[in-house]
């Protein structure tokens, strides 16, 4: 009964350092698998980004072409209906090609401050880029 | 009919790279009059429909606390619409989310089928590459909108074409500027949506048809179109992301009025 009793004891002390050194193990390996998830995570947001501004250049030129067609086809049909053949169609035309420009200066503008508004211009800025300190 | 001569004609002899966006009707139904067949366009959008609702669905029947891969891509597409118009609109656009769900997902199931449905062969179809379909989405979208707008700013709403900040000089020009940039909303919209998908599968149709005219050499255009397909493939989700995006963006004007 005793010896079977030292045994165990010594069975437990035994599976004690196995769990301990295994523990170790454990852990070495979550953190590792910690910082490759960090890691992923921040390499999936770039990726999410990148699509974000992918979608902002689609955005972009349609926005400019779009109020162009519309304008011109204002003026056109306006033009048929005041007989003023062809002013009011070449003066909406340069209307829309303005339009499409306030457009695109205005999302520009608007991503813009988002940068701003998201840091990530103020991390750039504040990188380390000139070593003059003035 | 004439048309598709004419296109025939001009094609020459090789496969016609527009051959792809031929609507067929599958069985003819006539409605008082007007032609209300059957065709592979509504085929394919009542495919897209049931495939999303079934694929929802089945994904979320067992909403378990750790979730399997079907239900994480469930929940992630979920979440990646709610946070876009929670960020967009804010609290007050939560009730438009089931809209802009609904619509993200049928934009984006109508892209990928034209993608990946070469066993259906000749019947295959990408609905969103006709501009009347996505025209008819960003006219229901623009009208929503505005009726949307007036019914919670009454004429306030007109106050979006009066931009804050203007010389008195220059407000007629500005106002007539802001108005035609707002007419011209469901032109951009359906027409960026259904240029890039009609571009992308004529270029890759095009390819197609290098590859098999050049016999051996044809494995040049049949590299080229690998990296083509991932491209439209990214093109698809990305076309049914930004129309999701700008849908809010316009329900924010009709809802937050800042401009």
């Amino acid at each position: 009964m005793t010896g079977q009793g030292k045994k165990e004891t010594g069975q437990d002390e035994r599976s004690l350092k196995d769990i301990e050194s295994r523990l170790g193990q454990l852990g070495e390996k979550l953190d590792k698998v910690r910082d490759e998830n960090s890691l992923s995570e921040n390499a999936t947001r770039s990726i999410a980004r990148s699509h974000n501004q992918m979608g902002t250049a689609f955005r972009i030129t349609s926005e400019l072409v779009g109020p162009v067609l519309v304008s011109t086809f204002i003026g056109y049909w306006l033009d048929q209906y005041f007989a003023t053949k062809p002013v009011l169609m070449i003066l909406f035309f340069v209307l829309g090609v303005v339009t499409g420009f306030v457009n695109v200066v205005r999302a520009a503008k608007k991503m813009q401050q988002e940068t701003i508004d998201s840091g990530a211009y103020k991390e750039a800025k504040d990188m380390p880029f000139d070593d003059d300190d003035d | 009919m004439a048309a598709e001569t004419q296109i025939e004609q001009a094609g020459g002899s090789g496969p016609n790279p527009m051959a792809q966006f031929e609507v067929k009707r599958i069985f003819d139904i006539d409605l008082m009059g007007y032609d209300a067949s059957f065709t592979n366009s509504s085929l394919f959008m009542i495919l897209g429909v049931v495939l999303t609702s079934t694929f929802l669905i089945f994904a979320m029947r067992k909403k378990s606390m750790i979730p399997g891969r079907l239900q994480s891509i469930a929940e992630l597409s979920y979440n990646f619409i709610y946070d876009m118009v929670l960020s967009a609109i804010g609290p007050k656009g939560i009730k438009y989310f089931p809209f802009v769900f609904t619509l993200f997902l049928f934009i984006l199931a109508m892209n990928m089928l034209g993608m990946f449905t070469l066993p259906l062969g000749h019947l295959s179809f990408t609905v969103t590459s006709h501009i009347i379909v996505t025209f008819a989405i960003a006219m229901a979208i623009f009208l929503g909108v505005t009726v949307i707008g007036f019914k919670n700013h009454g004429f306030g709403f007109l106050k979006l074409f009066v931009p804050s900040g203007v010389p008195a000089l220059l407000l007629p020009l500005i106002i007539v500027i802001e108005i035609i940039s707002y007419l011209s909303r469901p032109i951009s919209l359906s027409v960026r949506l259904f240029a890039n998908m009609m571009v992308g599968h004529t270029l890759l149709k095009v390819l197609g048809s290098f590859v098999a005219a050049l016999g051996v050499a044809g494995i040049g255009p049949l590299l080229l179109m690998i990296p083509f397909t991932g491209l439209e493939i990214l093109v698809a989700f990305l076309q049914a992301f930004v129309f999701a995006v700008l849908t809010c963006i316009y329900l924010n004007d009709a809802i937050n009025l800042h401009h």
